[in-house]
């Protein structure tokens, strides 16, 4: 099955950095990212993963210094990594929306060349609005409108291609993220690779099904693309330790963090709010990510309980993780990977750790060695490429 | 890595800027010669940070095409990784002051958190100071951005900016006569240390 690391900071638990005696330092230095990046590399896994975020966590004009701060330039922090690993895949996102296709051609190319075909390019469209104010640009343009200009990217990142000296993979992997009808539509013309959102086995088939009947659609094979949803798992020798282990992540978001996120999500100030009073409704409906139909109101709100004070709705909101999240021992983490990739659910996972420093060295250490026994996981690298890894077929067509 | 897939002259030229790191040249400026084989600088100086102590990495960027707020991250990240050993070059035409402004907003997003801004206070669920990081309400002929950037002050603050003779926006940068440039070029390092 195919694996990839998510770095994200210090993990997917915003309040991650937390937990480590020195967070700036970590996310700012090279050490952090190889230490996380030769770890992977020992687990056999395909590719490490990172992001790409244009905006600071700032609510009017004013800096959330509860936030991690986000992302370094991942096509700069990838060919520093690729240095120091030998094997190991990289993929980078780069936005199709606010950078320019030459100078995007360009870093990829550059990157593939030097580390010898390990690279692949996580194409989004860049759907957080905070970013249009740093690109000179009044607003989002619609989502229809950015994955139309996604396209015609692609195809002149491939002309460019074309005319410049061979790279090893011919064409960096591409992949995509995005699981609108537009971002579906998109990913079956040119995704390799497509990271997915899975709530659980059942709504992964149907979403893998629907995407490999789309690719075939759009001419290609479906054997070609691999779908790999997001997990987020919680490992412990016992079931009870990995519990107690994922009490103490909670604790870890403080409610300044989590008033920050909720902040972040509405594009409004919630530290002036009473903990202990009920969601503040009408504000909320009057906030600028509503007003903009980027986020429904009602979905705040359980029908059957009313409305929730903010404190418990943050108590509420610190539990549930749009990926898919798991707690439980290496053999019940190996038992529903091998489950979920045998029942056609995905052809691998986009593994995210709540706190990574921890959760890297125990999954390489605790389910590399069954995975690798029941030979889901390589033990060594056969391939060079990240193309080779992932058993993609040679790069061919528009990109 | 086999020469046929492009690679094998990159290659070279990465092993004669670690042999001028460990001889101790203090920069290196790169530069792609060949317009039909570009390059991207910061992917290159990125890969030399990771095997290198000393040397400074200049790029070359082009200034007429690349945003502000990702040239800010990119230099951002360079000079965080290598320990504050980035620098950086414009080209371009700036006909129009594109490049200027450009080089303008660039250090203003690069100042946008305050020296002090990292307080790193677990108790209270700080990790930065909100007084200490502001945005730059840059309102421009060719840009309009709001900032700030969202990576932390990079050791050097601005990292160096160079330019050589007729390069476009030298106010404010280190200019380099063309005999040191020559020796700095990424061709000339290789010759010397082939
Ligand atoms: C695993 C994963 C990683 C993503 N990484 C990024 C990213 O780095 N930058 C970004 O702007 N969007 C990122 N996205 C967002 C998607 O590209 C996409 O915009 C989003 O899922 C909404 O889908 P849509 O664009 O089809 O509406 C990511 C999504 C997923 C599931």
């Amino acid at each position: 099955m195919a694996l990839g690391l998510f770095v994200l900071g210090h993990g997917h638990n915003v309040g991650a950095w937390r937990s480590s005696p020195s967070p700036a330092a970590d996310l700012l230095g090279l050490d952090y990212y190889r230490t996380l990046a030769q770890e992977a590399e020992r687990g056999g896994l395909d590719m490490v993963f990172f992001a790409e975020i244009l905006y600071s966590y700032e609510l009017a004009g004013r800096h959330q210094g509860a936030m991690a701060f986000p992302t370094l330039d991942p096509m700069v922090l990838i060919p520093a990594l690729s240095r120091l690993t030998e094997h190991i895949g990289f993929v980078g996102t780069y936005s199709t929306t606010y950078t320019d296709p030459r100078a995007t051609a360009l870093k990829l190319a550059t990157i593939d060349r030097l580390n010898g075909g390990r690279t692949g390019w996580n194409i989004v469209t860049t759907g957080a609005d905070q970013s249009a104010a740093n690109f000179s640009r009044r607003d989002l343009p619609e989502r229809e409108a950015r994955y139309a200009r996604a396209a015609e990217f692609v195809a002149e990142v491939g002309s460019l291609w074309d005319r410049w000296p061979a790279t090893p993979q011919g064409r960096p992997v591409r992949v995509q993220a995005g699981m609108s009808p537009f971002g579906k539509a998109f990913a079956a013309d040119v995704a390799e690779v497509m990271f997915t959102v899975a709530r659980d086995r059942d709504t992964a088939i149907a979403f893998r099904r629907e995407l490999r009947d789309l690719v075939r659609g759009a001419g290609r094979d479906p054997d070609g693309v691999r779908v790999m949803p997001g997990i987020a798992p919680i490992l412990g020798g016992t079931e009870a330790e990995a519990r107690e282990k994922e009490a103490r992540y909670l604790e870890l978001l403080h409610p300044a963090i989590q008033l920050a996120m909720l902040g972040d999500q509405f594009g409004m100030d919630f530290s002036g709010y009473a903990l202990d009073a009920p969601l503040p409704m009408d504000d909320i409906s009057q906030s600028p990510r509503v007003l903009s139909g980027m986020r429904d109101p009602d979905k705040l709100i359980d029908a059957s309980c009313g409305v929730p004070t903010l404190g418990d709705y943050l108590r509420s909101q610190a539990r549930v993780r749009a990926h898919h999240s798991f707690v439980g021992t290496p053999e019940q983490l190996a038992d529903q990977l091998c489950d979920w990739h045998s029942a056609g659910a995905c052809d691998g996972f986009n593994l995210m750790f709540p706190v990574q420093a921890e959760g890297v060295p125990a999954f390489v250490d605790q389910v590399v060695p069954i995975l690798r026994r029941r030979g889901r996981v390589r033990s060594g690298y056969e391939a060079k490429s990240l193309r080779g890894h992932l058993g993609l077929p040679a790069a061919t067509g528009n990109a | 890595m086999p020469d046929d897939l492009g690679s094998g002259t990159l290659l070279r030229w990465v092993a004669a800027i670690d042999r001028a790191d460990r001889a101790g040249w203090p920069l290196v400026m790169l530069i792609a010669a060949d317009p039909a084989d570009p390059l991207d600088g910061l992917a290159m100086a990125a890969w030399c940070a990771a095997s290198t102590t000393h040397i400074r990495l200049c790029a070359s960027i082009d200034g007429d095409t690349v945003e502000p707020f990702t040239l800010a991250r990119g230099l951002a990240t360079l000079d965080h990784l290598s320990g504050g050993r980035a620098a950086w070059r414009l080209t371009g035409s700036d006909a129009t002051g594109r490049v200027t402004e450009l080089a303008d907003v660039v250090s203003r997003l690069l100042l946008s958190w305050g020296a002090e801004a990292l307080i790193e206070n677990v108790a209270a669920a700080m990790l930065s100071d909100a007084e200490a990081v502001m945005p730059i309400a840059h309102d421009g002929a060719h840009f309009s951005l709001r900032g700030p950037l969202n990576i932390p002050r990079p050791p050097q603050g601005v990292p160096l900016r160079l330019a050589l003779p007729g390069d476009p926006a030298q106010a404010g940068a280190v200019i380099v006569e063309p005999d040191g440039a020559r020796k700095m070029s990424i061709g000339l390092v290789s010759e010397l240390f082939a």
